[in-house]
């Protein structure tokens, strides 16, 4: 029976070489129970990829970082990724997953993936040697796109992020996700994960806030999961809870409404106030 | 591949294939057995090491990424401070803390669990309770709960700063101190739950003693566990633990199709493999009848079961067994052996089980009924109860409230999957080391479908890593075995985790229909439950399961009045065969299906006619000195015969625990249930009272054996089966107690059929009363040869004589009523080597001619996202009467661990097949248990009876934990946001849509 080959290159040039015969190995949390499906891995351990910097306004963060290490370096990154690095795996996988690693092996669920969307991160990557958002990496999977290799992943040290999820047990997999991100510039960017292949942003929904249009963003982000369903949860919850969450993240991140909106908004909360009040 | 590793501290060099794990290369390369595997993917952190200082799970990664790097296990911490003349430093703070506070259960998480904590504590010396929840966050845990491993934690972190701990004595209360109620948290704060939780319990649980005070120095104290020592140090004592020259690894084929019959199958290529050294298929075995269910013989349920057969009936059932070399090439095999599959229709909805031309699951000829089982009708067992005169009772009552209830098929989730080991022995008699609950039933069981009589089996049992039923079965012990046969070799079969989800048992999905009649003033004139259980592709454990589910959480309600002398209780159940994974025994055993009907239609009742809760139910719920309903209608399937409820404290554990929840404060309370600042949030709160069994009347039997060594120690051998529970401790504890020595001096074994004598395993929440009465039996025998002899020897030089009715068992000596006495020590040499020589020893047994319910009182309080639907627990009180409490560390234990898996039952956790019968969970990512960093708070209370029937008046403790957290939870959304939700898991989409159900309704009623 073909036995394995493993590989721990020394260099980046070594390790792109050996690439053409195998797959890249991180922390080996989703790959290692593929092994015997597996001809070669090209283990990236010795490639010293797991640096943390400030490139003037960008954060830079080798595609080998842990996610434990992206915990330990809170005053360094979001609260929000780090949040979504504990809500990602447990302690012991967050020690061996790398920020490279669970990009590439993400779904829609994995909430560090809908942070990066959130804040506008970039991934560069080799042979090709250029800067991709994540986005389009995400669902340039499976392609050949030339990113053999995630070596670093940058994003703006200013943009915030903030979290609302759906579960059924709090350190669940999330069902329904949003993320909203604002830059330093004022730039917002509404993410949507809990299911499908990777989360997605919804530019809708990115502009109607921009434009004071609240219920606009939520219908937004509802009519982008209205065929969102799965084994997990139907489409029609999804879209109506993204829309809910979507709403929670502006008022949170105070995104001042247009006046028609608002008073939509008070309509809508004294409905929902008697319906809770009968109950 | 050749790989340096620096293990615990030493240089190791180690060749492995470049596609073993870390885990492969630890525990079947180097030994390294503390490390434990518990699945594939990485979730569950069993198989924890620390490498370079950091936790990490080394079942996902590869040994040649550790090459050059430096491993720690559990090998490497502490040792018994004793081995010989050589002191060692003993165990390591952590380790002993564990051991002290009741951190272990099975054990099998335990070192995972101490290396988690080494890391942290070598980081961070003063660690917040949440920073302890977030270190085990990747260890989960299916006994504890997590509440004492996170107090073992602090507790050791206190000693290494060098700060004094206090020692762990009893808690108990008199019974008029009722508690304050709890602080509540503060305004504005966001409910529980998760990190935050601030554990406001003690190590030990609060008792209420009722009872006079007592003498006893073993019995009721919180004793360590007697296997807590070998455990904290990650020794090699699970079934899979062993080496054995030229063992060989099982794998099975399963069906990759819900239903059908195989045309043909060749297994020339997998034969023909190198390193395979058997491969057996339906035709390579004999065609024995059997069933796979643990339990006592006649098996109370159809014979439909073969080791393999020509018909498959559920995706995952066994087409073939392979033996090889190593693991690779065993899965390599299953692939290379050709499979024709003619596919038949297939049931996966068990309502169309029953109708007209549905395809027919079990047309064997050898098939064995059993009661009113009918294979023709897919009808695996059948039960009506009719107590009283229901339609009578129906016609009086005022109004007569309805239900439909369902339940889902959940996963016992031990976090050892079964395994067992099997060899022929030097006698050509076959050994069979499992991971089992029941092992005397295996040998019996097994015996025919290998060919081979009782007495050329033995069985062992040794450290079980958790069971909660899913044991209960035999299940993977033929597998080895007939390999074994095959080969003469040793083999192990150890389940994948994906194989613990798809192929192993679960517990029996349920839909139940209620009808309750009551009067305006709340006296309940006649109850009926109506259920469809789903026992899947074979019978297993239906009809007792599912005649559990009546039989207990039936029995707890017989109305006021008149009613109460004659309760009208109507019971009847079909349990119906579908082309899925078989249910089975899991911790309950039907009863939790049973309550979440009952307590929430309960509720509902109650909330109709504008009652109180927890006054509607103790006006009709069960008193000490009634007759338990069901008991002169049925029992198991086997004579039933009266009992009458000596002991109830219900309405006591009630009022414990409504104190400890605040229920005074909240209920009712507006502002309460409002969160500030968070309009979409409501709290709620909710009870549920519960009743369960302790172990079967007039069948359920536990042998001991005690005999007395040469220093006053004696071997206490029970075929009583702990699988982590606690139970040898506490048999020993009782033992202990009628002998007058420390806990030390009893030596426990369990089990093993050579060697042990019967007992029928752990289940039906049985040992601590059943196999406990046969100990206590066994040690007075003993004790009565001790004082016989020790009179004599204490009647020597004195004009005083001393008969044996004077002589006192205490401290080590025994003693003569002027205070002289004689060490057991001295009395063992005196029987064993100097006078009229004799083996002091004694065997008994104990047979029930009652099942004594235990009883208790359920509180949860919850936070409801009324928009999304999600659910949050923040807070589980359980106040029960499980009689007296032999050790309050273990019995909390159990109640905290069993309160959380039915938090899992009641918010997440559930299996559903798709259209072609393929089960969705097949992993710790879909399928959700707690993780430590996500409970809510959890509080035990013990409200103590004393229990007639049993020496020291104790009750089960076991299942009862299991009832009633799915139903106060559901019964605390409910009065949280009015929604009914009549489903479990209450998952958010399932909420959302009762929100939406119960807001279209009060429209409509508005109108």
């Amino acid at each position: 029976m073909p036995s394995l080959k493993y590989f721990r290159p020394k260099t980046l040039d070594e390790a792109l070489t050996l690439l053409e015969q195998g797959v890249p190995l991180a922390g080996g949390t989703t790959l290692t129970p593929r092994r015997h499906r597996l001809d070669a891995v090209i283990d990236l351990q010795d490639l010293g990829m797991a640096a943390l910097e400030r490139q003037g306004d960008a954060l830079e963060v080798g595609a080998g970082c842990t996610l434990q290490q992206l915990i330990e370096a809170d005053a360094f990154v979001s609260p929000a990724l780090t949040e979504a690095c504990r809500s990602e795996a447990a302690w012991n996988l967050r020690n061996m997953a790398t920020l490279g690693g669970t990009m590439v092996a993400a779904t829609g669920r994995s909430p560090v993936a809908a942070a990066l969307l959130a804040l506008g991160a970039e991934v560069h990557g080799l042979p090709i040697d250029r800067w991709s958002t994540v986005e389009a990496f995400l669902s340039a999977r499976g392609a050949d796109s030339g990113f053999r290799l995630l070596t670093r992943f940058r994003w703006p040290a200013t943009t915030t992020v903030r979290f609302a999820r759906v579960g059924r047990s709090p350190m669940d997999a999330p069902i329904v996700l949003v993320a909203l991100g604002r830059a330093g510039d004022g730039a917002l960017r509404v993410v949507l994960g809990g299911c499908g292949q990777g989360p997605v942003r919804v530019p809708d929904a990115e502009q109607a806030l921009a434009s004071g249009d609240i219920s606009g963003a939520a219908r937004a982000a509802a009519q982008a999961y209205a065929t969102a369903g799965d084994a997990w949860a139907s489409a029609e919850y999804r879209a109506e809870v993204a829309a809910i969450l979507v709403r929670r993240l502006a008022a949170e991140e105070k995104i001042p409404s247009a006046a028609k909106d608002k008073a939509a908004d008070e309509g809508r909360d004294k409905a929902a106030g008697e319906a809770k009040g009968r109950a | 591949m050749r790989l340096r590793l620096t293990l615990n501290g030493k240089r190791v060099v180690v060749v492995v294939p470049s596609e073993t794990t870390l885990l492969e290369a630890l525990r079947d390369h180097l030994g390294m057995f503390g490390v434990k595997h518990g699945c594939e993917t990485g979730e569950c952190g069993a198989c924890a090491v620390l490498l370079d200082g950091e936790p990490v799970n080394t079942c996902v990664m590869l040994a040649a990424q550790a090459d050059g790097k430096s491993i720690t296990t559990i090998e490497s911490i502490g040792q018994h401070p004793e081995l010989g003349w050589r002191r060692t430093e003993g165990l390591d703070p952590l380790q002993q803390a564990f051991v002290e506070t009741g951190a272990i259960q099975c054990g099998y998480c335990t070192p995972a669990m101490i290396l988690a904590a080494r890391a942290l504590l070598a980081e961070n010396p003063s660690p917040s309770e949440a920073d302890v929840r977030q270190a085990l966050s990747g260890v989960l845990c299916r006994c504890t709960g997590y509440l004492k491993p996170v107090q073992a934690i602090l507790r050791a972190a206190a000693v290494l700063r060098g700060e004094t701990v206090q020692s762990i004595g009893a808690a108990f209360f008199p019974p008029s101190d009722l508690m304050p109620p709890a602080e509540t948290p503060s305004e504005g704060d966001l409910a529980g739950g998760g990190t935050e939780v601030l554990t406001r319990a003690g190590i030990l649980p609060l008792i209420q003693v009722t009872s006079p005070p007592r003498t006893w120095t073993s019995v009721g104290r919180p004793e360590p566990k007697v296997d807590a020592v070998k455990l904290v140090q990650g020794k090699p004592a699970f079934a899979a633990d062993i080496e054995m020259r030229g063992m060989l690894v099982a794998k099975v084929l399963h069906s990759p199709v819900a239903h059908a019959r195989i045309r043909k199958i060749d297994a020339a290529k997998a034969r023909a493999l190198p390193g395979v050294a058997a491969v057996l298929t339906w035709k390579d075995i004999p065609r024995v009848v059997y069933s796979t269910a643990g339990q006592s013989d006649p098996i109370p349920g159809p014979l439909d079961t073969f080791s393999l057969d020509e018909k498959v009936r559920f995706v995952g059932d066994r087409v073939a067994f392979v033996a090889a070399e190593s693991e690779a090439v065993a899965e390599q095999a299953l692939g290379l052996i050709q499979v024709d599959y003619e596919p038949l229709p297939a049931i996966l909805d068990p309502a169309e089980a029953m109708k007209e031309g549905a395809p027919r699951l079990h047309d064997e000829p050898e098939y064995v009924n059993f009661g009113d089982s009918d294979p023709a009708r897919n009808l695996a067992a059948h039960i009506h109860i009719d107590i009283g005169d229901v339609d009578r009772g129906m016609a009086e009552a005022d109004q007569v409230i309805e239900g439909d209830y369902a339940v889902p098929k959940v996963q016992q989730a031990s976090i050892e999957p079964h395994v067992v080991v099997t060899y022929w022995d030097e006698d050509n008699r076959l050994v069979i080391r499992t991971s089992t609950q029941v092992p005397f039933h295996v040998r019996r069981q097994l015996a025919p479908v290998l060919g081979l009589p009782p007495k050329r089996i033995r069985v062992i049992k040794p450290r079980i890593g958790g069971g909660f039923g899913g044991k209960q079965e035999v299940m993977v012990e033929d597998v080895a075995a007939h390999l074994t046969i095959a080969t003469g070799r040793p083999v192990r079969y150890e389940t994948t985790r994906a194989e613990e989800f798809f192929f192993a048992r679960s517990r029996h999905p349920m839909r139940l229909r209620m009808r309750t009649g009551v009067k305006r003033d709340g006296t309940i004139t006649a109850n009926e439950m109506t259920v469809l259980s789903d026992t899947g592709a074979y019978g297993c454990h239906g009809l007792t399961v599912t005649g559990n589910t009546g039989h207990k959480a039936m029995a707890l309600y017989v109305g006021d009045g008149p009613y109460r002398k004659s309760p009208n209780i109507r019971f009847h159940a079909d349990i119906v065969y579908t082309n899925t994974p078989p249910s089975g025994a899991f911790r309950g055993y039907g009863v939790p299906q049973g309550f979440w009907a009952v307590e929430r239609h309960m509720e509902r009742v109650a909330r109709t006619l504008g009652m109180d809760p927890l006054e509607f139910r103790l006006k009709n719920t069960l008193r000490a000195g009634e007759l338990h309903p069901f008991s002169t209608a049925w029992s198991e399937g086997r004579e039933p015969r009266p009992e009458t409820i000596h002991t109830c404290g219900l309405e006591e554990c009630i009022a414990q625990g409504s104190a400890a929840i605040g229920w005074s404060d909240k209920y009712g309370n507006a502002s309460w249930h409002r969160v500030r600042g968070k309009p979409h949030l409501r709290r709620g709160i909710g009870v549920a009272t519960v009743m369960q069994g302790t172990a079967i009347p007039y069948l359920d039997m536990g042998g001991a054996s005690i005999k007395m060594n040469d220093d006053g120690s004696f071997n206490l051998m029970v075929g009583a089966t702990d699988l982590g529970t606690g139970s040898d401790t506490v048999l020993a504890q009782q033992a202990a107690e009628v002998l007058g020595v420390p806990l030390d001096d009893i030596i426990v074994y369990s089990s093993d059929t050579d060697f042990t004598p019967f007992d029928k395993g752990a289940y039906a929440s049985s040992t601590t009363y059943i196999s406990g009465t046969a100990v206590v039996l066994a040690a007075r025998k003993v004790a009565e040869r001790i004082r016989w002899r020790a009179a004599r020897m204490l009647s020597k030089d004195e004009a005083a004589k001393v008969t044996p009715d004077d002589v006192r068992l205490a401290d080590r000596q025994a003693w003569a009523p002027d205070g002289r006495s004689v060490t057991l020590a001295e009395v063992a040499l005196n029987a064993l080597h100097h006078e009229d020589q004799e083996q002091i020893m004694g065997v008994a047994s104990f047979v029930s001619p009652s099942s004594p319910p235990p009883f208790a009182a359920q509180f949860a309080e919850v936070t409801v996202d009324t928009e999304t639907g999600a659910v949050t627990v923040d807070r589980l009180v359980m106040a029960v009467d499980s009689g007296v409490i032999v050790n309050p560390l273990t019995a909390s234990g159990q109640i905290e661990g069993g309160m959380t898996q039915a938090l899992g039952y009641a918010v997440c956790e559930e299996m559903v097949y798709d259209e072609a019968g393929r089960a969705r969970e097949q992993n710790f990512t879909d399928y959700h248990i707690f993780r430590s960093d996500e409970m809510p708070e959890l509080q035990t209370i013990f409200v103590e009876t004393v229990e007639p029937s049993h020496p020291f008046g104790v009750k089960a403790v076991a299942e009862i934990p299991m009832d009633g957290v799915a139903p106060a939870v559901g019964n605390a959304v409910l009065d949280a946001c009015g929604a009914d939700v009549m489903e479990i898991p209450i998952t958010p989409e399932r909420l959302w849509r009762a929100l939406r159900r119960s807001r279209q309704s009060s429209v409509i009623g508005h109108q």
